[in-house]
């Protein structure tokens, strides 16, 4: 009976705790987040390299079974991705149109995101153009590619100055990130493929857990690095926020640019590394559209309804 | 007393047990991490009706510490969260006119429904996020029905089905 008496006043004691913690401001709840994560991180790193293990394990040891219906899966995984990014972005759309139910009467922005259709150019197109062969009209009249465009090693799309690119735009297909404009010409620009080294953006971790809650993002931007290799890096993630395998990686859009999440990935590898504050993340970049030459370059423009109004 | 020391031992080793089992679930992915909470509630209820209520306290608290620190949710939602359920969890375990088995599905009825009420009930009270009644009503049902078979069906595979039948009230002095 004592035992029951004891019990129940730790319970009562947590309860009240609990209490306390719902009271706090928003910064000490962070804080208090931040040590219990600290507290449980060694916890944490124990599971996660024992949760691999038995993965790469099982993995091994279903290797040899599954290989035939290895591109079946392969095609269900596409499908599944896509779908869970069309669900992200038809969530999203409608929790902007509910806080602007709320917020009152809507009205049209003065600067709005503006995609424009490009097309990645083929490899001999490419070559041909870099070579001179397709403008023949003499560099004495002026007409001819940038020199920088013509010495890139990169990847062309068909679009350059003439339609308003500017470098470090992002290249798009559908809501999922390709690459970055590296320079424009004057018909032509090269970009950066996600995976390029030289690949860089913030980015932040987005979790689609669940199908009746809403998306729930973390409050940290890291920093996306192409490797070259299959998977891209996250850094600068703090090991105190919560990130799993699965999660998507998405373009940190803090200014609220663009309406909706631009992907750049999935989790595949999240580990707590001991001698530094932050996560070791790989991104697998979605492969869905990766061989699509139809890509589009997000750029910002003036709302022409705006300016027709004055 | 070596019976009390071993008892001592096995209840904590139980509650590291569940504290490794609530970061596996509680961070992983995918169908077992939607049942985390009936997993939890199964194991926190066997700790309190075989080791014991402070043992079954304790573990309360490290799910609750975990939960807290792991999930995305409301600062103090998921310790209020597990001190409810634990509360319920230590007043059913002191119900006397039921057997074990049928007295653990209850409480990992009751535990794993109330549990997961607030943990899905507390964020979502903010206007516009509110889930309707009956998403709300399927989902805890959904979890304390699935803790409840975990229990049953664990019970059934460590002693038998028999042990369902069996009469362990207290002898009544007439």
């Amino acid at each position: 009976m004592k035992q029951a008496g004891v019990a129940n006043s730790i319970l009562l004691v947590w309860l009240a705790v609990g209490c306390l913690a719902v009271g706090l401001g928003r910064g000490e709840n962070l804080s208090l987040k931040k040590t219990l994560r600290d507290f449980n991180a060694p916890g944490l790193k124990l599971v996660g390299d024992s949760h691999q293990w038995i993965e790469k394990q099982w993995q091994q040891l279903f290797a040899g079974r599954n290989s035939s219906t290895h591109s079946e899966k392969q095609k269900d995984h596409l499908l599944t991705s896509r779908l869970q990014r069309e669900v992200l972005a038809l969530k999203e759309l409608l929790g902007l149109r509910n806080s602007r139910d709320k917020s009152g009467e809507s009205t049209s922005r003065l600067f709005g995101p503006k995609l424009i259709a490009a097309r990645v150019l083929l490899p001999d197109q490419q070559q041909r153009w870099k070579t001179g062969t397709l403008i023949d009209a003499g560099k004495s009249k002026k007409i001819s590619e940038q020199n920088w465009i013509i010495s890139s090693e990169l990847p062309l799309i068909d679009l350059g100055e003439d339609y308003g690119i500017k470098p470090d735009e992002i290249l798009l297909a559908g809501r999922v990130v390709l690459g970055q404009i590296d320079a424009v010409g004057r018909w032509t620009s090269s970009y950066r493929a996600i995976t390029h080294p030289k690949f860089r953006s913030p980015a932040t971790v987005i979790k689609p857990r669940n199908s009746k809650q809403p998306i729930q993002r973390i409050q940290a931007v890291g920093s996306f690095h192409g490797t070259e290799n299959e998977f891209c890096e996250l850094r600068y993630i703090e090991n105190t926020y919560p990130v799993r395998v699965g999660d998507l990686v998405v373009l940190a859009d803090e200014q609220q640019r663009f309406e909706g999440s631009l992907v750049l990935g999935t989790i595949t590898e999240a580990r707590v590394l001991s001698n530094t504050p932050y996560w070791k993340i790989l991104v697998r970049p979605v492969e869905s559209e990766k061989n699509s030459r139809d890509v589009l370059v997000i750029t910002e423009e003036l709302n022409p309804l705006r300016l027709l109004a004055n | 007393m070596l019976h009390r020391k071993i008892n001592l031992l096995l209840s904590l080793f139980s509650v590291s047990g569940i504290y490794l089992l609530a970061m596996f679930l509680f961070s992983g992915s995918g169908l077992i991490s939607e049942y985390a909470i009936a997993i939890i509630a199964v194991c926190v209820c066997g700790t309190f009706l075989l080791g014991g209520m402070l043992a079954g306290v304790l573990a309360v608290v490290v799910v609750g510490v975990v939960s807290e620190s792991i999930l995305m949710l409301p600062s103090g939602t998921a310790i209020i969260a597990s001190a409810c359920a634990g509360l319920m969890m230590l007043h059913l375990s002191k119900l006397q006119s039921l057997s074990l088995p049928w007295k653990g599905t209850i409480m990992t009825f009751s535990a794993a429904s109330l549990w997961s009420g607030l943990f899905e009930l507390i964020p979502f009270l903010q206007p516009g996020n509110l889930l309707s009644g009956w998403e709300l009503a399927w989902s805890l049902l959904k979890q304390g029905l699935t803790a409840a078979s975990i229990w049953l069906l664990l019970l059934i595979a460590l002693f038998g089905i028999a042990s369902l039948f069996k009469q362990s009230r207290p002898a009544r002095i007439v």
